[in-house]
C-alpha cells in the first residue's frame, strides 16, 4: 500500500528550479533514501513533505490524504534534522516531552513515554543532560527519539549521518536501520552518499538536479543504471572513450563514452590459470594502491586506463608488471541513455564476484 | 638560548612599554578627570554634596532622566525584537534599506537628531495646527525629551539581538513548529533563550545612552528648569550658572549610574560566556 505519493511537484525559489515534475509513491513501512548530489533538490523534497516548504504545483499525498494545505504539525510525521535542532536550553528529557506536552498527554504518561523512548535508544539515566553535554551520535539518538515520541506514520531524517564521525557513523547507519524496522514505520532520509544509501534503504530515490532520475530497490539501481546520470554516480568508474581492443564485447555503433567499474575486471597474473583467457586482454600495471583489504590497481591495456582490484589473499602484483585483464560488462551511455554490454563468452556466469 | 634570551627580554620590554602607554593614557583621559569630578564636588564638604544632590532641581531632572529612560527601554525593546526579527527572519523588498536605517542614529549627530524632530514637530511644520489642536506639545516638553532618547537609542537592542539570531539559524524554531507549537511560544520558549544575554547586553547599552544623551534632548528640551531638564542638561546649566560644586556633585550621579550599569554588563558578559 502506498503510504506517501508525490504528484507532479514543482518548485523555484526566485529563478532557481529546486524540483521539476517530481513523482513517486513510497509504500508503507518502507525505509527510503533520497539520494543525489548537493543541490540536487533532496532537502527540498523532504521539507515539503514536512510542510516546511510549500510547492509551487502538484500534490503531496500522506496516507491517502491530500496534505497541500496541512501544516507540518498535522500530518503525522516526525523530523530529525540534519544538526538535530535539539532544544539547546531544554534537558534530553524536556526535548523528548516537548511534542507529548503540546498534545496534552498527561503528565505521567509523558513520563513513562520518556522513560521508555530513553531506554529504547539506550541513553537510560541520561534524561536531566542538556543537548551540548552529549556526544554527537548520543544527540542524534535523542534527535531521534523525540521526533517518534509522539508515533508519527511517517519519520523524516535530513542528512542523519552527515555530522557525525566516520567511526561512530556506520555503527550508527545499523542501529538506525534496526530501530526503523522494527518500529515499523515509514521512513524517507536524504543522504549525499551512496554508501550509505546503499547499505541503509530498502529503495533508493536518486536525484539530479531538481529531477528523479531512477526509482528501485539499491541491487537493482546499481546493476541496473537507466540514466547517463545513474550509471556515473554509482561505483567508481573508469571513463574511457571507446572499447576497442578489449574483447569478446558486441559492436554498439552510437555511444558518448564507456563506463567499466572495478567490480566487473578482473586482473590476472601471466602465471594464473585463467577460465576465459581467450577474452582477457594483455596489459601493464601503472599504479597499486592499497586499500587495506584489497589493492586498487590500475592497468594500461592498449591506450586504456582501467582500475581493477585485487584482494588481499591473492598474490601482490607489481607496478610495470604485465598482467591479463578481464572485462565482465561495460556500460556505455549515449547523451541521458545507457546500455550494458555483458562479455558475451561470460554471459550466463556469474558477473558479481 | 641566547639569542631565545634575548628575544625574551625585548618581548618582555614591549610588553611593559604598551602596559606604560595604556596606563598614563587612562590615567590622563579617565582616572584623573574622574578624580577630580569627585575631588570638586566634596570640597565644600558632605553637607554642600548632600544639599546639592537633594536640591528638589535636582531631583526632578533626575526623574526626567528615568522617565525617558524607561520610556526608551520600552519602546526600543518592543521595536528592538520585532526588528531583529523580521530582518532575520524574513525575506522581502527593502530589507536592506531597513538595515541600513537602524544604524541611523548612531551615525548622524544627536543635535541633528533635535533639530529634525524640531522642525517635523515644532511650530513652523504643517504637523503643527494639528498636534495645536489635540493638544498635544511635543517641543520644549516631557514627550520631545522622550523622543529624542528613544532616537538616539533605538538601535541599540536591535543590533545585539541581530547577529545572535543569525547565527542560531531556524533549525530549532521549524523543530518546534513541526510539533505543533505556536509562533508566541515558539518565540518565548525556543528563540528567547538564545538572545537573552544579547538582549539584556542591549538593554544596558541602550539604557546607558538614554540616561547620558545630551545633544538632542538639549534641542527639544527648551532646558525649562524642574521641567524638561535632564541630569546632563541640568549639569550644563550650573556649571553655566557658575556653580561648578553643584555641577561636580550631579556629575558624580551619572558616574554612579554609569559605574552600576558597567558593573551588570560584566556580570552579563560573564554568563554568556
Amino acid at each position: 500500500m502506498e503510504y506517501v505519493t508525490l504528484k507532479n511537484i514543482n518548485k523555484t525559489y526566485g529563478s532557481y528550479q529546486a524540483s521539476t515534475d517530481v513523482n513517486f509513491s513510497i509504500e508503507k513501512g518502507k525505509l527510503v533514501a533520497l539520494l543525489g548530489p548537493s543541490g540536487s533538490g533532496k532537502t527540498t523534497i523532504l521539507r515539503m513533505i514536512a510542510g516546511l516548504e510549500k510547492q509551487d504545483s502538484g500534490d503531496i499525498i500522506i496516507n491517502g490524504q491530500v496534505v497541500n494545505d496541512l501544516p507540518g504539525s498535522k500530518r503525522g510525521i516526525g523530523f530529525v534534522f540534519q544538526n538535530y535542532a535539539l532544544f539547546r536550553y531544554m534537558t534530553v528529557a524536556e526535548n523528548i516531552a516537548t511534542g507529548l506536552k503540546i498534545q496534552k498527554m498527561p503528565k505521567k504518561q509523558i513520563q513513562e513515554r520518556v522513560e521508555e523512548l530513553l531506554e529504547l535508544v539506550g541513553l537510560k539515566g541520561l534524561g536531566d543532560r542538556y543537548p551540548n553535554q552529549l556526544s554527537g551520535g548520543q544527540r542524534q539518538r535523542v534527535a531521534f527519539a523525540r521526533a517518534i515520541a509522539p508515533n508519527p506514520q511517517l519519520l523524516l531524517l535530513d542528512e542523519p549521518f552527515a555530522a557525525i564521525d566516520v567511526k561512530v557513523r556506520q555503527e550508527l547507519r545499523s542501529w538506525l536501520r534496526e530501530m526503523i524496522t522494527n518500529l515499523g514505520i515509514t521512513s524517507i532520509f536524504v543522504t549525499h552518499d551512496q554508501d550509505e544509501a546503499i547499505e541503509v534503504s530498502d529503495e533508493i530515490i536518486l536525484t539530479n538536479r531538481g529531477r528523479i532520475e531512477q526509482i528501485g530497490t539499491p541491487a537493482d539501481i546499481y546493476a541496473n543504471p537507466q540514466t547517463a546520470f545513474t550509471a556515473q554516480f554509482f561505483g567508481k568508474n573508469a571513463v574511457l572513450k571507446d572499447y576497442e581492443g578489449l574483447r569478446s564485447f558486441e559492436e554498439v555503433p552510437d555511444f558518448d563514452q564507456v563506463l567499466i567499474r572495478p567490480e566487473f575486471v578482473r586482473i590476472y597474473k601471466e602465471n594464473e590459470q585463467q577460465q576465459f583467457s581467450a577474452t582477457s586482454s594483455p596489459g601493464k600495471v601503472l599504479d597499486v594502491v592499497f586499500r587495506g583489504d584489497s589493492s586498487e590497481i590500475t592497468v594500461q591495456v592498449g591506450d586504456k586506463i582501467i582500475v581493477g582490484s585485487r584482494s588481499m589473499g591473492e598474490t601482490p602484483v607489481n607496478v610495470g608488471e604485465n598482467v591479463y585483464v578481464l572485462v565482465y560488462r561495460l556500460i556505455l551511455t549515449r547523451e541521458e541513455q545507457v546500455k550494458i554490454l555483458d562479455n558475451y563468452v561470460l554471459l550466463g556466469d556469474d558477473v558479481f564476484m | 638560548m641566547d639569542n631565545t634570551s634575548q628575544i625574551k627580554k625585548e618581548n618582555r620590554l614591549v610588553k611593559w612599554l604598551l602596559i606604560g602607554v595604556c596606563a598614563v593614557f587612562l590615567a590622563v583621559m579617565l582616572v584623573l578627570p574622574l578624580i577630580y569630578i569627585i575631588y570638586t564636588s566634596l570640597a565644600a564638604g558632605f553637607q554642600k554634596f548632600f544639599s546639592e544632590i537633594t536640591d528638589p532641581y535636582t531631583i526632578k531632572a533626575m526623574k526626567l532622566t528615568i522617565i525617558a529612560t524607561v520610556w526608551a527601554l520600552a519602546v526600543n525593546t518592543i521595536f528592538g525584537l520585532c526588528a531583529a526579527w523580521c530582518l532575520t527572519r524574513f525575506e522581502f523588498k527593502g530589507k536592506k534599506v531597513i538595515s541600513a536605517l537602524i544604524d541611523l542614529p548612531l551615525t548622524i549627530s544627536p543635535v541633528i537628531a533635535g533639530l529634525v524632530f524640531l522642525l517635523t514637530y515644532g511650530r513652523q511644520s504643517i504637523l503643527y495646527p494639528l498636534l495645536d489642536r489635540l493638544g498635544v506639545s511635543i517641543i520644549f516638553a516631557v514627550p520631545g525629551v522622550v523622543l529624542a532618547t528613544i532616537f538616539v537609542t533605538f538601535p541599540y537592542i536591535a543590533r545585539e539581538v541581530i547577529p545572535v539570531l543569525n547565527s542560531l539559524g531556524t533549525d530549532e524554531e521549524e523543530a518546534a513548529a513541526l510539533m505543533g507549537m505556536k509562533g508566541f511560544t515558539i518565540f518565548r520558549k525556543i528563540t528567547f533563550p538564545h538572545i537573552r544575554f544579547a538582549f539584556l547586553f542591549g538593554i544596558v547599552l541602550c539604557s546607558a545612552r538614554a540616561m547620558g544623551e545630551f545633544g538632542a534632548v538639549s534641542v527639544l528640551s527648551g532646558h525649562l528648569k524642574g521641567l524638561t531638564n535632564t541630569l546632563p542638561l541640568h549639569v550644563e546649566m550650573l556649571y553655566q550658572g557658575y556653580d561648578f560644586t553643584g555641577a561636580f556633585a550631579v556629575s558624580s550621579l551619572l558616574i554612579l549610574m554609569a559605574i552600576v550599569i558597567l558593573i551588570l554588563r560584566n556580570i552579563f558578559e560573564k554568563k554568556d560566556v
